[in-house]
């Protein structure tokens, strides 16, 4: 195996730990590091959500660094809570403080100690540069979000917590909500990006304008819900905390949504409402009505290793579509168990295309498929040149529905064209790397 | 390394003027700052060499998601979107990384057989002690092609300085390495242009037309050659007025030859900076040439956008470029007959700012140092 990277696709887990940051209502991600760091996850992440996103940097500079002191986190705090007031912040390492060894939460005491008067709740959030990916980041801060969060009982039992991961879409987390309100249950969502990058907004932030509300004193919920594995270990942290927990897979495709519904109907003793059995039917339908296209095709996925999972149930278990290679981000158990599954870079995913009929990627799989003339869905982080892709929709029925009919009319246009191929009576010219 | 990030502060303030050195070698603000680091400007400036291979040796935060994000455009190939990483880890900063960082380059060498390498230091790999200079010089044995090191861990300042490390890379170790196959009395080289959305493209029929050979350009569209012979150019036109002066510099110090700081935005810009190219290259015949030609375009471009300033007029406009432009855009504007009510100055070099300052003089127009999305929305309502 290769150690360095060829167009990665790995993103690094303090851009994991931002993105959780931002589904906070009111607050400003802090990264203590260089500013470019920050600058460059500031600029992919405007390109993925078209919103503001607010975000700042300690600005570490190269006397400080060499001296190791500490004022410019102290000024860039105070910096930042005088110039936007948020209730919260998210305090964010990148690699300079990791090397030094900064302690960051003595850091934060100290900070409180000379600025008495501050109220804003400030998170130190310890990722790795090194280590893990964008989804470890981005559950490592909840980890570290949850740990400071004391629950106390209340009568109310509607409450219920769901843990979000890396690349659920705003679209997503809508939807799920949708489907557990229908249960007459009160869904909230920790983080959640759907209410602070979601759109939607008319007017001009310096700090989120909404999402998760965080208060180190909350209602305790009747349940908490993971969603994908990389939650598991906040699920593990609220459990230490007395709250119940369930973990489930990246809800694409009709069992695990299956799965969903079912203990959702179970725990809140209410049959499914009639809209949720109807998708469903239609999604059964539609599978039925689109498989003959899946005869002999290959997808090339490279994904999070959450989104993975989700998607091989989905178009390998459920639909019957060959995976040619699934790229993700690093390697999970739960994944060694899948052979096409590799840890690697897009570089990788480069060796298969000949033998692939459709990728699945971010934005930048567009390197292939413009070299290897094969068609491009896009899907993780970053999506920087589709509109609209945030709210787009993979979760639940209506998500694979969605999916399901992006990837089947691709295909089916694929047959259309290679029937006219023959002696090319469309009287088009093709590529000759198209493969077909 | 404490002591190569301070000299490099010494030699920047004893050179610049004391305005220069305020806006060149500003320290980030921290919790105020945003702007990319050195590294992001060293890669801007080279990255569209595209026939040579860009490896930072860094932890993925620095490439994992800002490669093939740049609007460059290039003949010559693929390379420019490609981001390759060392992908440095927790043992490499222990044990050191010469190592990987040497394979990494030899093995991207079988892979992609570029002409060139140039190998980024960034804010981990220079913490840790790193001499780059040194691994550089040990993989140029391997892989027998030229590997150049970019000094520019972010740390170190912000975009423009990197865009100035990546001048002194190529000045220090790229350019002078070669010899074209043959040289002209009308050899100048566009120094800055980075071919964004491929904007020179726009730029060298006019140059073909006129019959003045763009030896080099730097680094729009380029490729490791035509860099490496640049000192053979009779004329540097500096295009991004901030980012490389400092490279024309040295090189007229070095080789004598003559630049000057222009611009393609707007008709009477690009005018003047052909006809600038005239005067420096000194020949009567090509002068008269471009005198002729300017008139013609100028005419031409005034009938067409006869409809348009019509169309235009009255119409007020602010501008808040966030990049260097904001001095030509000014002008560019005014001559599709908007009526221009201000301007940003982030990111202008003092001198743009002293000429916005005398074309708006005596008028009520706004000079914005620094804004943010309601600054510009109050204007907007204001207005
Ligand atoms: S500031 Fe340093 S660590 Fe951050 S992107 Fe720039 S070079 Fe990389």
């Amino acid at each position: 195996m290769k150690s360095y990277q060829i167009n990665p696709l790995k993103k690094s887990a303090v851009l994991g730990a931002t993105l959780a940051s931002l589904g906070l209502k009111n607050t400003i991600p802090v990264h203590h590091g260089s500013q470019g760091c920050t600058a460059f996850i500031k600029n992919i992440m405007t390109q993925h959500f078209r919103e503001i996103i607010p975000m700042q940097t300690t600005a570490i500079y190269n006397i400080a660094l060499v001296l190791g002191d500490y004022n410019e986190l102290v000024k860039g705090l105070s910096n930042v809570i005088e110039k936007n007031r948020p209730e919260v912040i998210g305090l964010i390492t990148t690699g300079i403080p990791q090397v030094r060894g900064d302690d960051l939460k003595y850091m934060v005491k100290q900070f409180y100690r000379k600025h008495p008067s501050i109220k804003t709740e400030i998170i130190p959030i310890g990722v790795s540069d090194f280590e893990g990916d964008a989804e470890t980041g981005f559950s490592d801060a909840i980890c570290a979000f949850i740990d400071g969060i004391d629950f106390y009982k209340s009568s109310d039992n509607k409450d219920l917590l769901i843990l979000t991961n890396f690349s659920m879409t705003c679209g997503d987390i809508d939807e799920i909500r949708y489907i557990v309100e229908s249960f007459g249950l009160n869904p909230i969502f920790f983080p959640d990006i759907s209410e602070s990058l979601g759109g939607s907004f008319n007017h001009y932030y310096k700090i989120t304008p909404g999402g998760f509300e965080y208060k180190t004193r909350l209602k305790k919920p009747v349940l908490a819900i993971g969603i994908g594995k990389s939650t598991e270990k906040g699920l593990n942290i609220l459990k230490d905390k007395g709250i119940k927990v369930k973990l489930f897979p990246f809800l694409i495709g009709l069992k695990q949504t299956d799965d969903f519904i079912d203990f959702l109907s179970e725990f809140s003793n209410k049959t499914p409402s009639k809209s949720i059995i109807k998708v469903r039917g239609q999604l059964i339908d539609t599978m039925l009505d689109s498989h003959f296209y899946f005869n002999n095709k290959k997808i090339a996925l490279a994904v999070e290793p959450d989104l993975a999972k989700g998607f091989y149930g989905f178009l390998y278990e459920e639909l019957g579509i060959e995976i040619s290679i699934l790229v993700t981000t690093y390697m999970r158990d739960d994944l060694k168990e899948i052979d096409v599954v590799k840890y690697g870079d897009l570089f990788e995913l480069e060796q298969y295309m000949r033998n692939t009929d459709l990728l699945m990627t971010n934005s930048n799989g567009t390197l292939l498929s413009d070299k290897y003339c094969v068609p491009l869905v896009r899907t993780g982080f970053p999506v920087k040149d589709e509109i609209g892709y945030p709210l787009k929709v993979f979760s639940g029925y209506k998500g694979s529905l969605r999916l399901l009919t992006e990837i089947a009319n691709i295909f089916l246009h694929q047959e259309e064209e290679k029937s006219y191929q023959y002696k090319n009576v469309k009287g088009v010219k093709y590529h000759e790397n198209r493969v077909l | 390394m404490s002591e190569r990030t301070i000299l490099v502060d010494n030699t920047c303030q004893i050179k610049g003027t004391k305005s220069d050195k305020i806006n060149k070698c500003a320290r980030p603000e921290p919790g105020g700052a945003l702007g990319g680091c050195a590294f992001d400007g060293a890669q801007i400036t080279l990255l569209q060499i595209s026939d040579a291979l860009h490896i930072a040796h860094s932890p993925s935060t620095c490439i994992g998601c800002s490669y093939n994000n740049r609007g460059t455009r290039s003949t010559i190939g693929a390379l420019y979107r490609y981001g390759i990483t060392t992908d440095m880890n927790e043992i490499d900063i222990i044990m050191g990384s010469e190592e990987k960082l040497i394979k990494t380059i030899k093995e991207c060498t079988d892979i992609f057989k570029p002409k060139a390498i140039f190998v980024y230091s960034t804010c981990v790999a220079d913490m840790t002690g790193f001499d780059l200079i040194d691994a550089a010089k040990k993989a140029q044995n391997i892989v027998k092609i030229p590997v150049i090191p970019v000094d520019s861990p972010g740390f170190i300042g912000n975009k423009n300085y990197g865009n100035k490390k990546a001048g002194e890379a190529l000045f220090k170790y790229v350019i002078g390495t070669k010899e074209p196959k043959d040289t002209t009395d009308t050899d100048i080289c566009i120094i800055a242009d980075y071919n964004i959305a491929g904007e020179l493209w726009r730029i060298l029929p006019y140059c073909e037309e006129l019959g003045i050979r763009v030896l080099s350009k730097i680094t729009g569209d380029a490729t490791y050659e035509e860099v490496a012979y640049a000192h053979r150019s009779r004329c540097n036109m500096v295009v991004c007025s901030r980012a490389l002066v400092s490279l024309a510099k040295s090189l007229k110090l070095k080789y004598g030859t003559e630049y000057f700081e222009g611009s393609f935005y707007g008709v009477k810009e690009t005018s003047n900076a052909l006809k600038k190219i005239g005067e420096i290259l000194n020949i009567s015949s090509l002068k008269e040439k471009i005198e002729r030609f300017v008139e013609k375009k100028e005419e031409e471009v005034k009938q067409k956008l006869k409809f348009f300033r019509e169309f235009f007029k009255n119409k007020r406009v602010f501008i808040y470029s966030g990049g260097v432009k904001s001095w030509s855009m000014v002008m560019q504007l005014e001559e599709l007959g908007f009526e221009v009510i201000g301007s940003g100055i982030r990111k202008s070099s003092t001198e743009d700012i002293e000429k916005l300052k005398r074309h708006f003089e005596g008028k009520q127009k706004i000079l914005m140092e620094k804004g943010d999305g309601q600054l510009l929305l109050d204007i907007l309502e204001k207005k």
